[in-house]
């Protein structure tokens, strides 16, 4: 271990360590989650398993544990299986595999420890008998109520330091720009007609989406008559004219005009709208759907700057590492926090000079209103 | 094949048990496949995702005012009617490169002029292609999935889908099993040698052992007919064998768990096949793997064809290429293709894939080669030689099983030839040779 800590590093070391080698370290993305690692790793020197929700995000932790501390290290996951005392896995691998790891490693290492309160992967938490534990995350809080769990699994959250605390320093400055647009005379009448069905039929059959089961109301009660049928049709109707709305797209040629010389990332809600965007203003798409050799040519292609932009559904959301990435548009999502803060995230690491912009593009007079309120309730968008 | 996910099992206590098939839930079945089948006849020519939006709407359609179980129900047929879709091919590598070229021009243009011109590129760009602008815009994502052409339907008749559907919900259990027994009895000797056949072309490397008494219930073992099952007939009784396979889950694998678990599912219609047939298996069920039994069983269940009850299998490819140059090169020996079972009382019965007679003494040597996914399936061979196989055999391990051949050093008759990538002629030679000395 060469590399200088940042002094939040060094504190959350500390504070870590303070708890016994158990605990959660949460930080934005960009400042630094895997540094903190690597000084818990070899602050501990023992053998250690660090989990980690996709591919992209093992390849990652592999080369910088190889680059790091300079030993061969094991990998779990996506058609391998080799163990050594420093071994990445996936959170998936490492479920199925448990029972054969479990007595293996003396600590534990869970990047975007906020998916390890899961049944299947609390599971694998469960099963190993590490006595270190370190999570990390920039969103640990989780809808369901569950990160009440990281106490049993990992340790309770032991540092903390949101975007906000680090803006301007280690992380670029950054700026919020939500803008609302209208629909059209003819969108807002389809948009309208469409939300009546479905408004409709949830009030003539008692189901209050504002309590925890009302989506699960609804749908078990859309698929028992053609009433039903019609109100899921016009409920995905109403949310399509929504995220798609023509003015939004407009916009997105402005701002895409506008920013010809930054590296700019557009996100959307659902994969049509993502194509949508892609073939109209001629920008690469990354999906589940594109190849790895395509999706890293792209990411290149933006680092160099042969790409100006790149549209993404949700794929993109989380951990892959886009340094060069200054804007942002979100051009619709969903409800979550997490995601909005993880959106946030790709265009925070600092680099010399650079200011991260953030467009919410937010159609008005529709759900999307409520949506957007509910996802920027987080200090980052204060 | 059906996922987990498919499947609607109840959990009983310690077991896992799956709805009785009566004849009520055949019917649904068979009803939703005809429906499923008849709606992506009609569309072929449309794309996946136009196939996917049609199907969507008939399971929608038929399951109306179900309960939850029926819709597991509808998506499980689904899935086993798009499983027999046949869609294009992707062009993947021309709408890749297209997209390249496009974008990249596009960036250019944008970060030249201010704005797109978006006609004007794409016109450039199809002049100097010789083809339309449209062509191009045809092409741009021409090899996403939900792109590609549905060219035709290959799915079973719905009754028949429907009589093995228990089976591919069995299937589909078998890939959270860790350990499965199976227990089959049949008086036809082909049936069993083409189950043996199977589970050696999936490789699965089973621990087989005959089994001396008859079942109980042997008594009633009904003889299959084209009409339905009957009771055997006493002379019959006589030639009745009862075997029992003993085989890893892929849950108890380290690698490969995903494509042994296909594998292991895909001897399930063969093993169904048998007269009489029973499997107990150890099974992890849930999001919480709970440890459960899971048991069926039956009596000569015709299975589905296309999952690899019917045709016998013919050798895996690394064996049929071996045995193809060994029967070039001058050896000096003649190669058996189907060479006698080996059984040894109480210790088991090994299924060698072939024989090698040396031409000049008659001098035989059996040899078989081991499956690549468990190391204690290696084991349990070396265990069955040292229990006193009587048969001289050479066995054959990949090295990706990190075995090694001194394993076998000390064994009269038996030795372990481990291959890196291929089998080669030359170094089984030299181990025959040795062998039979």
């Amino acid at each position: 271990m060469h590399r200088s800590s940042r002094p939040y590093q060094d504190e959350a070391l500390a504070a870590w360590r303070g708890a016994r080698g158990r605990g959660v370290v949460v930080l934005p993305t960009g400042a630094g989650k895997t540094h903190v690692a690597c000084l818990a790793i070899d602050d501990r020197r023992r053998s250690t398993l660090v989990l980690a929700p996709t591919l992209d995000l093992v390849r990652q932790w592999y080369d910088v544990l190889r680059a790091t501390f300079g030993v061969p290290v094991g990998v779990i996951g996506g058609g391998d299986y080799g163990v050594e005392a420093l071994t990445v896995s996936t959170y998936d691998s490492a479920y199925l595999h448990m029972e054969h790891l479990g007595d293996r490693f003396g600590l534990l290492v869970f990047d975007e420890c906020h998916h390890l309160p899961g049944p299947a992967y609390a599971l694998a938490a469960r099963a190993a008998v590490a006595p270190f534990r370190l999570g990390l995350t920039a969103t640990p809080e989780r809808a369901d109520g569950r990160h009440a769990d990281y106490d049993a699994l990992c340790g309770p959250i032991v540092y903390r330091k949101d975007i906000v605390d680090l803006s301007g320093g280690y992380l670029a400055p950054y700026e919020t720009v939500r803008l609302t647009v209208e629909l059209g005379p003819e969108d807002r009448r389809a948009h309208d007609e469409a939300r009546g069905v479905y408004r409709d039929f949830v009030a003539r059959n008692g189901i209050r989406m504002s309590s925890p089961s009302g989506w699960s109301d609804f749908i078990i009660r859309a698929s028992r008559s053609d009433d039903g049928r019609r109100a899921m049709a016009a409920y995905q109707r109403q949310r399509e004219i929504a995220f798609a709305a023509p003015a939004k797209l407009e916009y997105v040629g402005l701002l895409l005009d506008r920013h010809r010389d930054d590296r700019l990332l557009l996100f959307t809600q659902d994969n049509a709208t993502a194509y949508a965007l892609s073939r109209r203003f001629l920008i690469p798409i990354i999906t589940h759907e594109t190849r790895v050799r395509e999706r890293s040519e792209i990411l290149a292609g933006l680092a160099e700057g042969s790409y100006g932009a790149v549209v993404t559904s949700k794929v993109l959301n989380e951990g892959v590492d886009i340094p060069d990435a200054n804007v942002a548009v979100v051009v619709s999502g969903s409800a979550s926090v997490r995601e909005h803060v993880q959106r946030l995230g790709r265009i925070l690491r600092a680099r010399a000079g650079k200011h991260a912009l953030l467009y919410e593009l937010v159609t008005a007079n529709t759900a999307e209103t409520f949506t957007s309120a509910r996802r920027r309730d987080h200090s980052a968008y204060r | 094949m059906l996922t987990a996910d498919l499947v609607t099992a109840r959990r009983r206590g310690g077991e896992l048990r799956l709805p009785p098939s009566d004849d009520a839930r055949r019917a649904r079945v068979a009803v939703l496949a005809a429906a499923l089948t008849a709606r992506a006849r009609e569309e072929i020519g449309r794309t996946r995702d136009d196939v996917e939006e049609a199907l969507r709407e008939t399971a929608a359609a038929l399951e109306i005012g179900g309960a939850a179980g029926d819709r597991r129900l509808a998506a499980a047929v689904g899935k086993l009617v798009r499983d027999g879709l046949r869609f294009e091919e992707a062009t993947a590598a021309a709408s890749s490169e297209l997209r390249r070229e496009l974008f990249r021009r596009a960036a250019a243009a944008r970060r030249a002029a201010g704005a797109l011109d978006r006609a004007a590129l794409l016109g450039a760009l199809a002049g100097e292609r010789g083809t339309t602008p449209d062509a191009l815009e045809a092409a741009l994502y021409a090899d996403r999935p939900g792109a590609q052409r549905l060219v035709s339907v290959e799915v079973l008749a719905p009754a028949l889908l429907a009589s093995g559907f228990e089976i591919a919900e069995a299937q589909a259990v078998l890939l959270r099993a860790e350990k499965i027994v199976a227990e089959v009895e049949t008086r036809e000797a082909r049936v069993w040698r083409h189950l043996f056949r199977t589970l050696k072309f999936l490789r699965l490397l089973p621990v087989i052992s005959r089994q001396r008494e008859p079942w109980e219930g042997s008594r009633a073992l009904p003889r299959r007919t084209p009409l339905g099952v009957a009771e055997l007939r006493p002379r019959d009784r006589a030639h009745v064998a009862r075997y029992r396979i003993e085989m890893d889950g892929p849950l108890s694998l380290f690698q490969g768990a995903g494509r042994y678990g296909l594998q292991l599912a895909l001897a399930l219609p063969a093993i169904a096949a048998c007269d009489v047939w029973s499997i107990e298996a150890d099974v992890r069920w849930g999001a919480d793997r709970r440890p459960l039994r899971f048991r069926m069983g039956g009596a000569g269940v015709p299975a589905p064809a296309r999952d690899g009850a019917g045709p016998d299998h013919g050798w895996p490819d690394e064996l049929a290429t071996f045995v193809a140059a060994f029967e070039r090169a001058e050896t000096g020996w003649r190669v058996e293709h189907e060479p006698a079972v080996l059984d040894l009382p109480g210790a088991g019965l090994c299924v060698p894939d072939l024989a090698f007679v040396r031409a000049r003494d008659g001098a035989r040597v059996y040899f078989e080669l081991l499956g690549f996914w468990s190391r204690e399936a290696v084991f349990r061979r070396i265990d069955l030689v040292r229990a006193g196989l009587p048969e001289k055999i050479l066995f054959a391990a990949s090295k990706s099983l990190r075995v090694g051949e001194a394993l076998l050093d000390d064994a009269q008759g038996a030795a372990l030839y481990v291959f890196s990538r291929v089998l080669g002629v030359r170094p089984v030679l030299e181990h025959l040779e040795r062998l039979a000395g």
